[in-house]
């Protein structure tokens, strides 16, 4: 079947409207269904290196993310673990891969693998990123940047709207970290990420770390951006830790989820969660995994600031 | 300005260049070393994953070694899809034929072996045919045809490939007469539930492997593999039934 014959078939038997380009273009927000909940607490990336020590003690953590990338494969450990953690807690699928910033068609085979996955596990939120990845049939395992232009919204808009028929369900787009000033960028991307929720009807992952990551790579006001988004477009939250790339007198924030939040983060977060209140909130934790309970007592710091009680909290202050 | 389309275009070229200094014409001169973040990813990343998946290789050529030749596999053979689960399928092919690896059949060997244990640890599920089944096969053994286990992988190799992979997997370094045998040698890499095992095949056994999997009844398998006085077909049947190398048998 030809992609776009999948598109069609796939939502039609979604029971979704294939929307036409002007009501895309309309400011209203559209309506579409989610999935199964996801608590207002703090979850954190799920690793290997932490399996047993997880299904060992079952520990008082909200719910689990990882990449949907990793379990694209027929069969294996792989799946055995992540159904064996899908038994005990909730998950989230946050993608790396869907190029929804891209300027090429979106990758059917790459949908149809998600939608696979989305059956199989379903995860109460699906997340993806602003940023493109794959260009001329290569993948670039990265997240690229993209001028913020109105040819930009409105191709977002529609790779976004593709996305959420062939999956049959809302997703969630992310806010990216910045380390260039693009010539071109002349929406402020809140405002654009906003636009993107309300003409589409998906949500927003609001990852406090790359605000804060761009604002002191690119300049963004890091409060006023906090500020700036509707509390009802944010369905989940982002933290984790960066590293700090030095070069002679410049300095850029890499953000390699390698390390603790640090302290001017936790400080957005809590403004953030005293605006919009307790919402889903994850720690990433990607590279330089650390031990199990150095990733739990940063899962409980974020607790705490939720009003959640935390079981162990003298590990969390440790 | 440019178009979306253009300043991608522009951009993913400067990506994967392989001239480090590359930049996309729109970057200019103040942001260069900010967009070495979008290369450092792609090239740190994707070697990360190389590495992963080819450790015996890693663990061979060392740190630099193996940068500088997987920097030159990203450079011909980028990532196509998107998952990177099974990245890398065409390394071992790139190891045999470029000349800094080419004259040295265990890296390209190691590499095809390791690349069998990935694709099988991926494969999908299913149960491995039991081994009582052949005993109610009787006279009609000849005839049976196995299909392979999704997971099963067969390979030969000039070199005894499966011995050197278990000293390196074993960190006994280096590898003596005493522990890596001479000569030609197969591998068959299975994973009848959740790990992957390997085992070690003469080199007839190996034949005889392929043509089953192929779809040869056992009778021209053997055939195909007996020209060698060493084959012993009990011996290979038990091998491949304990290693869980078949799904089905059908007369």
């Amino acid at each position: 079947m030809s992609d776009a014959a999948f598109f069609v078939r796939a939502a039609r038997e979604s029971g979704m409207a294939m929307h036409t380009q002007q009501q895309q273009k309309q400011p209203t927000q559209k309506s579409v269904p989610g999935g199964p909940h996801i608590p207002d607490r703090a979850g954190v990336s799920f690793k290997a290196d932490h399996r047993e020590e997880i299904l060992d003690t079952n520990p008082e953590v909200g719910w689990f993310e990882v990449h949907p990338e990793n379990y694209m494969v027929a069969g294996g450990p792989r799946h055995a673990m992540l159904s064996a953690i899908r038994e005990r807690y909730p998950l989230s699928l946050h993608g790396v891969a869907l190029s929804l910033a891209g300027a090429e068609p979106l990758d059917g085979d790459h949908l149809r693998a998600l939608r696979t996955l989305i059956d199989r596990y379903e995860p109460g939120l699906v997340s993806e990123h602003l940023a493109w990845s794959a260009h001329g049939r290569h993948y670039f395992a990265d997240l690229l940047p993209v001028p913020l232009s109105q040819e930009a919204l409105d191709h977002v808009c529609r790779n976004v709207d593709q996305t959420q028929e062939v999956l049959g369900r809302q997703i969630l787009i992310e806010n990216p970290s910045n380390y260039l000033m693009l010539e071109g960028s002349d929406i402020p991307e809140p405002e654009f990420l906003q636009e993107v929720a309300k003409r589409t009807g998906c949500r927003l992952l609001f990852d406090v770390n790359n605000v804060y990551v761009s604002s002191r790579n690119v300049g963004y006001d890091a409060e006023a951006y906090v500020d700036s988004v509707g509390a009802d477009l944010i369905g989940e939250i982002h933290l984790a830790g960066h590293a700090v790339d030095r070069q002679g007198r410049e300095t850029l924030l890499i953000d390699d989820h390698g390390a603790v939040v640090c302290d001017p983060v936790w400080n957005l977060y809590e403004r953030l969660i005293g605006r919009v209140g307790p919402k889903p909130t994850l720690v990433e934790w990607d590279t330089n995994i650390p031990d199990w309970p150095t990733l739990y007592g940063e899962a409980c710091k974020a607790d705490r600031i939720l009003g959640i009680p935390t079981p162990h909290a003298a590990l969390a202050d440790a | 300005m440019m178009d979306l389309q253009s300043f991608q275009s522009d951009f993913a070229k400067a990506v994967r260049a392989d001239d480090p200094n590359a930049r996309p014409d729109l970057i200019d001169g103040d942001q260069g070393w900010r967009f070495g973040v979008y290369r450092n990813n792609f090239f740190h990343g994707l070697i990360a994953q190389l590495k992963e998946a080819y450790p015996v290789v890693h663990q061979i050529l060392g740190d630099e070694g193996f940068a500088v030749v997987a920097r030159g596999y990203l450079v011909h053979h980028p990532p196509t899809t998107r998952s990177l689960a099974l990245f890398g399928d065409a390394f071992p092919a790139y190891l045999a034929s470029i000349s800094l690896t080419k004259d040295d059949p265990l890296l390209s060997d190691m590499a095809r072996l390791e690349r069998a244990w990935l694709e099988a640890l991926h494969a999908a599920d299913a149960r491995p045919l039991n081994p009582e089944s052949l005993t109610t096969l009787g006279d009609r053994l000849a005839e049976a045809r196995f299909g392979p286990h999704p997971a099963a992988r067969l390979l030969t190799s000039q070199i005894s490939v499966v011995d050197h992979w278990r000293v390196r997997r074993s960190g006994t370094i280096p590898p003596t007469s005493q522990n890596v045998g001479t000569g030609a040698q197969g591998a068959l890499v299975t994973r009848p539930r959740q790990s992957v095992q390997v085992c070690p095949l003469s080199v007839p056994e190996a034949i005889f492997g392929r043509n089953l999997f192929d779809g040869a009844p056992v009778s021209e398998a053997v055939d195909q593999a007996a020209c060698d006085d060493a084959f012993d077909i009990t011996e290979a049947f038990r091998k491949f039934l304990a290693a869980g190398a078949f799904s089905s048998v059908e007369i």
